[in-house]
């Protein structure tokens, strides 16, 4: 074969090879066409879904704001009962108190009154007034004027008190219920978890003795409301979980560096099996029966010490109880405190 | 296989053996397309195989000793064609082990029709590495040539020690690899 020749097969070879490549180019182009047309309706319902997946997001938030607040509700619910018999209870005896002073009052303007008569007779001339004198000494027998002039003291001091009562029970009530907007004041937390005792008093006091070993700690820069109501959730968690009778120890102190504080609830009921300890902050996690609990108590408890910067753990044993610790930091920024629902 | 393999065998026969062997082995190995290769084509490996029998006989040449030439010289190809893949890389060794786990991942993304050997690696000591291949098409003494034309092209020098494995049909071979200089 002549150089020729071989140089005209070589380019034939070459030329059908380039025809070869070009058809390739040419599928390649059209497979890619098509898959930037599949791409681009891919990527528009990709766009419709995200678009769906939103809503759903922003509808789920609404509904996890719903439960929240539920949930919250469910809390002041279960403690309206109680309040109800709190308030109950000395409007009940101020009322008969003041019924005992209203028979009371008119005993004495009717004493009142005879001794007006008494004196006015005493000044005319010529008149003793031994007579009605004699007259309001009976009246004052008849209607016992010295065991009721003790007792307007004694029904008096006790209205007193039980006015000071309400008066303290609508303030627990006014600090529960403001509980929104991140307003930071610094806080004894022993004065907040006596109040919160306090005003769950009616749901605790049946079911166990609380003992309070608090210690000497500083003022804690935080949204007592909303501490408050955490307080107040674990408090009656803790009451729940014990079935009969029980002890709920409440203890508080500072940690060795004095930068936190730390509080205890601590219960003596059945405590939480180990493979479900690690649940019980999830949202919607709940042990109680459909409709008793939203299971958002304690991760609504965990958002609040979150958003303080502080830290919230558990530890329990199966038998004996639980512990809940809660360590918050004294200092606490405007920015560190998130918002919570 | 990937047509930058044939285009590379077409490439070696012309430039060692000269245009007339080439149309040679062209025409008698009754090639489907007459040997128009184009490098982003995808052809049958058994056409490469009867080329290089073909060759073999028309050089005298031993097919093993051609087809391990044949590796040496592909390494240098494919290192042109593809410069990315070896960029940060720095010696045969480092290149060998990225071989299964980066650059033959690559490949089967940017061709999803390839099917490139796998290999299992273990590094006995700093100058010593063994890669055991495995692929139904039996080409071991390509691979040994890439090896050698890898050592190569990173000025290296290798031994490489070769046994079979398995039903030592070529489908799976053990290759001892010692770096003897830096």
């Amino acid at each position: 074969m002549s150089e020729l020749e071989l140089l005209q097969k070589r380019i034939e070879r070459e030329r059908k090879a380039r025809r070869a490549a070009e058809q390739l180019l040419e599928d390649k182009s059209l497979a890619l066409y098509l898959s930037n047309k599949g791409l681009k309706s891919y990527s528009d319902e990709v766009v419709e879904q995200k678009e769906q997946l939103q809503k759903k997001v922003e509808e789920l938030q609404q509904t996890r704001s719903q439960l929240v607040q539920s949930e919250k509700m469910a809390a002041v619910g279960q403690l309206a009962a109680g309040i109800a018999h709190e308030i109950n209870n000395p409007v009940g005896f101020i009322s008969s108190n003041l019924g005992s002073l209203n028979e009371y009052l008119e005993a004495i303007q009717q004493i009142l009154s005879k001794q007006a008569e008494c004196i006015e007779l005493m000044s005319k001339a010529g008149s003793s007034g031994e007579e009605v004198t004699r007259e309001l000494e009976q009246l004052k027998k008849q209607v016992d004027l010295a065991f009721i002039l003790s007792d307007i003291d004694q029904l008096m001091a006790d209205s007193i008190e039980g006015a000071h009562r309400l008066k303290c029970i609508v303030a627990d009530l006014s600090d529960f219920s403001h509980i929104d907007g991140p307003e930071l004041v610094k806080e004894d937390i022993n004065q907040l978890l006596d109040k919160t005792i306090n005003f769950a008093w009616n749901e605790l006091k049946y079911k166990a003795d609380v003992k309070k070993e608090f210690g000497d700690i500083p003022s804690v820069l935080c949204n007592g409301g909303k501490l408050g109501q955490a307080f107040l959730n674990l408090l009656i968690n803790a009451a729940q979980a014990i079935e009969s009778t029980g002890v709920i120890t409440v203890r508080t102190g500072k940690d060795t560096d004095s930068a936190s504080v730390w509080i205890t609830i601590e219960d003596t009921g059945p405590g939480v099996p180990e493979h479900i300890v690690n649940k019980i902050f999830d949202p919607f996690f709940t042990t109680k029966d459909v409709g008793k609990g939203t299971g958002l108590g304690l991760h609504m408890v965990q958002n609040v010490i979150d958003s303080h910067g502080g830290i919230i753990a558990v530890s329990s044993e199966v038998g004996k109880g639980t512990v809940f610790r809660l360590t918050l930091p004294i200092c606490l920024t405007v920015n560190t405190l998130k918002v919570v629902d | 296989m990937k047509g930058i393999i044939f285009t590379a065998f077409l490439d070696l026969v012309e430039e060692k053996f000269g245009m007339e062997i080439l149309e040679d082995v062209i025409s008698s190995a009754n090639l489907p397309n007459e040997g128009a290769y184009t490098a982003v084509g995808t052809y049958d490996h058994d056409e490469l195989i009867t080329m290089v029998v073909i060759l073999s006989e028309k050089s005298a040449i031993a097919v093993e000793d051609l087809a391990k030439a044949f590796g040496q010289y592909l390494f240098g190809v494919l290192s042109e064609a593809y410069p990315l893949w070896l960029a940060g890389i720095d010696s045969a060794f480092s290149l060998l082990e990225k071989l299964d786990d980066v650059i033959h991942v690559e490949v089967k993304k940017l061709y999803p029709d390839a099917k490139p050997p796998d290999f299992e690696y273990r590094r006995i000591s700093d100058s010593q590495l063994e890669m055991i291949y495995h692929s139904p098409r039996g080409m071991g003494d390509v691979a040994e040539g890439l090896i050698l034309g890898c050592a190569d092209y990173f000025s290296q020098t290798i031994d490489v020690h070769r046994e079979e494995l398995g039903e030592k049909n070529g489908q799976t071979e053990r290759f001892l690899v010692t770096l003897l200089t830096d």
